[in-house]
């Protein structure tokens, strides 16, 4: 379970980018995060990996809190970007086994190399380096890497960008498996119709405040494209 | 996981383009330097053995005539094939007859214990660029990891940020300290191999001392390059910056102590003492001008100086010989007197001037050294000099060693009355009629080789034998420092690289537990 309770951040030029946000992503749950540029998503994310320090509130992992115990709530996190970082000169199964092992996990070969092929990498590809990885295979590589960091909260920014559509789906179908083996699934992204499809719940976001927080089965009949653009103009 | 993340940092490296070539470059370049030293080592070891030979004859010498030479001789350094340091004072000596020690000069080039045999070193290469070569592969070790995104990732694990910043710099030192040492044993071992006699624990301890700082060297500027990547936002800047560094170090402050510094501070008190120094030597020397013995006390007639040969210029230095008629031992005995009542003091005198100005010249190096410290060429030289017990204090020392001999030994020739005994000095030719001067002048031409030959003939013979003990030359041979004393020797390069390595951490560790990893 993943807990935001009043969390704040105001950067050193003045502008407040989190204001007062508070949620509560349950495991058994994917929970996207919607709103434009500049509207909290990636500070959001910034302060639950500990990148930058709250300037008040904190954020709580089965327990732990970020302003307690930064190390070990990050054992219980996988974060996942949109542009997968990885170590271009190091073949796609060298950088899991590396953030494996970061892990405290020394998995064998097989376990390694069996978890790139359930994810879809070609298998002719893992003893290749990254740097000849299309932005897809680089994907799939980094979602391994969160799988085997095996940990009960999922943070995904705007996982599907650049995906192309038989990945996309692969990767919607990963991450429902995930959520029905227990995971907290917390997801920023641009993409309404996804966010509708798969979320449990569907946070809006402007101006650094959640303004609203709506069930899959609130939203079931109602066009989450015009609720996000009203909470968009309402707030402007 | 430490140890994780550094073998990740070292294979990093290992697969890294760039650091591939310099690792390349560097090696060609140690691979290089070894040769040229060991050929250089052998040219040297020959020289030493041939200085050897000629001072053993010269005490054979010394037993029966007056003519002394002591000799300082101070072994190769072997393991200064990686630096400068063996190339001063190969061999001291000092002339019994001629106690001024002309070769202490300031002249780089005509000082013996100065004289650089091989204008082409390379040597420098490796001093020059091993700081290079550390600060180009750790440049962008933060900041690039920023750049490409790996350190949000890592960040997103259970890893300390102190933890990630020392997988960086032991990676980085691991890596360029195996690149060093790998080829440095390997040398070692061919050496040892092609010269059986380095086999002593001195040398291996000096290896070892000398192995150490470079490490701890090697330590210093991995930290440096880490600070510059943290320091720059993006590596281009960084590189920018590192290349600023290293050429402040290594080129521009060194160009500024020389051209601007120096002058100031120093030049113009050594000038003062290098006129003083050549007017004491200009004095000395015309004592033994032979228009100066036409004095009362030295007659000349009475010298009888057509049949003395006091000085010849042997194109190098004075050469004292005498040979002996029976008109001339009174002339040689006075003469003698003279050296020891006028010529001894008036040399001392220049003796001091040239200390005066020596030990200037090593207070001037050591503001050098300290100023410069982080300078690789600087460093590493009186590193490597100090480690082999070879600087210029070291050759202080064993200048006055070699005096305190021959002061000995003239005041044991006073007290024992031998100094002053004819017979010491020439001897009477009964098997052969040297005929006049002129007839020596003609038939010798002034040759002092030749004249030294001549003057052995009276020395073989038997009835005019004169013997006595000389001390033990080989007290002058280079000394086998102990652990203690090299560790004494190191402890101040110790002390300061531990502060700076100290300092640069607690800089690189306030700096990265604030830095923003996005």
């Amino acid at each position: 379970m993943l807990k935001i309770t009043e969390l704040s951040k105001r950067y050193e030029d003045g502008n407040l980018a989190l204001d007062t946000l508070s949620l509560e992503v349950k495991s058994n749950e994917i929970f996207a995060l919607l709103g434009a540029n500049g509207a909290g998503k990636s500070t959001t994310i910034n302060i639950i990996c500990g990148f930058i320090p709250p300037s008040s509130g904190d954020v709580e992992i089965d327990g732990i809190l970020l302003s307690k115990e930064p190390l070990k709530l990050r054992e219980k996190l996988a974060y996942l970007s949109e542009n997968v970082m990885l170590y271009d000169n190091f073949t796609g199964y060298q950088n899991l086994k590396f953030f494996t092992e970061l892990a405290g996990r020394n998995l064998d070969k097989d376990k390694l190399e069996s978890t790139l092929i359930k994810i879809g990498l070609q298998e002719d590809f893992m003893h290749k380096t990254i740097a000849k990885y299309s932005k897809g295979m680089r994907q799939k590589v980094g979602i391994a890497i969160a799988l085997l960091k095996d940990t009960p909260v999922f943070l995904l920014d705007e996982p599907f960008s650049g995906l192309d559509p038989k990945a996309a789906y692969d990767f919607q179908q990963l991450l429902y498996s995930l959520r029905d083996e227990g995971k907290t699934i917390f997801m920023s992204t641009h993409d309404i119709f996804r966010a509708k499809e798969m979320a449990d719940t569907v946070g809006i976001m402007t101006a650094g405040k959640l303004v609203g927080n709506k069930t899959k089965a609130e939203l079931e009949n109602a066009d989450l494209n015009q609720i996000y653009l009203d909470y968009i103009e309402e707030r402007q | 996981m430490l140890k994780a993340l550094i073998l990740h940092e070292m294979q990093n490296l290992l697969k890294s383009k760039r650091v591939y070539w310099t690792v390349v470059l560097f090696l060609l370049l140690f691979a290089a330097v070894f040769t040229v030293r060991v050929i250089n080592y052998q040219s040297q070891i020959n020289q030493y053995i041939a200085d050897k030979k000629m001072a053993e004859e010269e005490l054979q010498n010394a037993a029966n005539y007056s003519h002394i030479k002591l000799y300082a001789i101070q072994q190769p350094l072997v393991f200064s094939i990686y630096n400068q340091g063996y190339k001063a004072s190969r061999v001291a000596f000092i002339q019994f007859y001629e106690p001024i020690l002309k070769t202490i000069s300031l002249n780089e080039e005509t000082n013996l214990y100065y004289n650089r045999d091989n204008k082409l070193d390379i040597t420098f290469l490796i001093t020059f660029f091993l700081s290079l070569f550390i600060l180009l592969i750790s440049y962008d070790s933060i900041n690039g990891e920023k750049q490409t995104g790996t350190l949000r990732i890592i960040m997103t694990y259970p890893v300390k940020r102190q933890s990630f910043v020392l997988k960086k710099i032991l990676g980085i030192f691991c890596f360029v300290a195996l690149a060093f040492t790998l080829p440095y044993v390997i040398s070692l071992f061919i050496l040892i191999i092609i010269y059986t006699n380095l086999l002593t624990a001195s040398f291996f301890l000096s290896a070892f001392f000398y192995w150490l700082l470079i490490l701890l060297f090697i330590f210093f500027f991995s930290l440096l390059g880490v600070l510059i990547s943290i320091s720059a936002k993006i590596p281009n800047r960084s590189l920018v910056f590192t290349l600023f560094i290293w050429l402040l170090l290594s080129i521009i402050l060194p160009i500024s102590w020389e051209f601007i510094l120096s002058p100031q501070l120093f030049h113009n008190e050594l000038n003062k003492l290098t006129l003083n120094y050549e007017d004491k030597l200009d004095q000395s020397k015309r004592i033994f001008y032979l228009n100066d013995l036409n004095t009362d006390k030295y007659d000349k007639e009475k010298l009888n100086i057509n049949l003395v040969s006091h000085l010849v210029w042997s194109g190098y230095f004075y050469n004292s010989s005498v040979w002996g008629f029976d008109e001339t031992y009174d002339q040689h005995y006075r003469f003698m007197q003279y050296v020891i009542d006028e010529y001894y003091p008036a040399s001392r005198e220049v003796e001091q001037a040239i200390d005066k100005l020596y030990r200037k010249q090593i207070s001037i190096q050591n503001y050098k050294n300290w100023v410069f410290f982080f300078n690789p060429i600087v460093l590493f030289e009186n590193m490597s000099t100090k480690i082999a017990g070879n600087s210029q204090t070291d050759y202080l020392r064993h200048l006055q060693d070699a005096r305190d001999i021959r002061d000995d030994i003239v005041n044991r020739g006073l007290d024992e009355g031998w100094l002053k005994d004819y017979r010491y000095f020439a001897r009477r030719a009964e098997s052969e009629n040297l005929g006049s001067y002129d007839d020596i002048s003609k038939k010798f031409n002034y040759d002092p080789e030749k004249t030294w030959d001549y003057i052995m003939v009276f020395i073989n013979d038997p009835k005019v034998s004169f013997a006595f003990e000389l001390p033990d030359y080989r007290k002058y041979s280079q000394p086998q420092l102990s652990f203690g004393e090299l560790f004494n020797r190191i402890l101040p390069y110790l002390l300061i690289f531990v502060f700076g390595i100290i300092t640069l951490w607690i800089i690189i560790w306030r700096r990265f537990m604030k830095y923003d990893v996005r």
